[in-house]
């Protein structure tokens, strides 16, 4: 295996990058490689110092993150519902709106309707009026126009 | 992804716990103040809890969190003017804990401090490159894919940069 391979499957060693049989690979591989060895030894001392020179996460951190986080999402839930709200009562002013304006629509329609009503009436009597006006019917006693049938024998 | 409030609260929880540590060593050891670097990574957390369903898939959420924290950071450094060279905070260092012998501690507190030092001294790429791996324990791809250069720069990048601390660090133990 070459140098640089080599030096690759370490620092993926220090990573926990290598599944078992790779590591396997690598600690059969280092047995017989004395400068791998050495860079895994250098490797070990570099990752434990990298270690030590880590900071940790201040506990009162971590409890301003949650807070945070648990308020932003308390707010968002509280926007939802009021959201909600916001769109029933939007709703129910519409129904109101609409229901007031199909009043207003039949209010028309009937005031029409009363209105043609009269008209008609009035045409009506116009109509009777005009048929009392007319001379009456005269019916005559003998047909003018006689039609004689007679049999063909 | 779609998400209820509950499965939303597991998600965060689960990343938060297995990144929390990497996200403020990087944030720490690049901006080198600790007050800061707590309000980088809350805005990070807070933002991720926030648009937590706009992220596609579960796999880009390192990434996100990492380029998150990164841009926080880099905002941070052109409002203030600061090289990002300034002074690295050790106050890790007054807290180690190593060993039954007094001389353990001074000699780890040592290596801790040169460490510090020699990455104090690193270029701002591979500053960069050396936090996210050793620290914040990531692949050479997610760190490409979060400083935006190939695969094989970052490796270039961090076997140079490493070996100049190794080298350094077992100066001091040989």
């Amino acid at each position: 295996m070459e140098k640089e391979q080599i030096y690759n499957l370490i620092d993926a060693f220090f990573h926990d990058e290598l599944s078992k049989t790779e590591e396997s690979i690598l600690f059969t591989v280092l047995s017989e490689n004395n400068e791998g060895k050495e860079y895994f030894k250098e490797m070990l001392k570099f990752s434990e110092v990298v270690k030590l020179t880590s900071d940790e996460v201040p506990e009162n951190l971590d409890r301003e993150i949650l807070i945070r986080t648990v308020k932003f999402s308390t707010k968002k839930k509280r926007t939802k519902y009021q959201l909600s709200y916001l769109f029933a009562f939007l709703i129910a002013v519409l129904f109101i709106f609409a229901s007031f304006f199909f009043y207003q629509k039949l209010q028309d329609y009937n005031r029409e309707i009363k209105e043609v009503h009269k008209i008609v009436d009035y045409q009506n009597k116009v109509i009777s009026l005009f048929i009392n006006s007319l001379p009456a019917a005269r019916v005559n006693e003998t047909l003018q126009n006689e039609i004689i049938i007679k049999k063909n024998l | 992804m779609k998400l209820s409030e509950n499965e939303k609260i597991l998600l965060f929880g689960k990343y938060y716990e297995a990144l929390k540590s990497g996200v403020y060593n990087y944030a720490v050891k690049m901006l080198s103040d600790k007050e800061t670097a707590s309000d980088v990574m809350q805005n990070v957390f807070v933002k991720f809890f926030e648009h937590i369903e706009n992220i596609r898939e579960e796999e880009k959420i390192k990434v996100w969190i990492f380029k998150s924290a990164r841009n926080e950071i880099y905002g941070i450094y052109r409002k203030s003017g600061n090289s990002i060279f300034s002074k690295l905070d050790k106050t890790a260092i007054e807290n180690i804990s190593v060993g039954g012998f007094p001389y353990e501690k001074v000699e780890a507190a040592e290596l801790a401090n040169i460490l510090l030092d020699e990455v104090n001294k690193l270029s701002e790429t591979s500053r960069e490159v050396i936090l996210l791996r050793e620290y914040a324990f990531l692949s050479y791809n997610e760190i490409a894919e979060i400083t935006g250069v190939e695969i094989n720069v970052v490796k270039s990048r961090l076997h140079k940069a490493r070996k100049k601390l190794i080298d350094k660090i077992s100066k001091l133990y040989r």
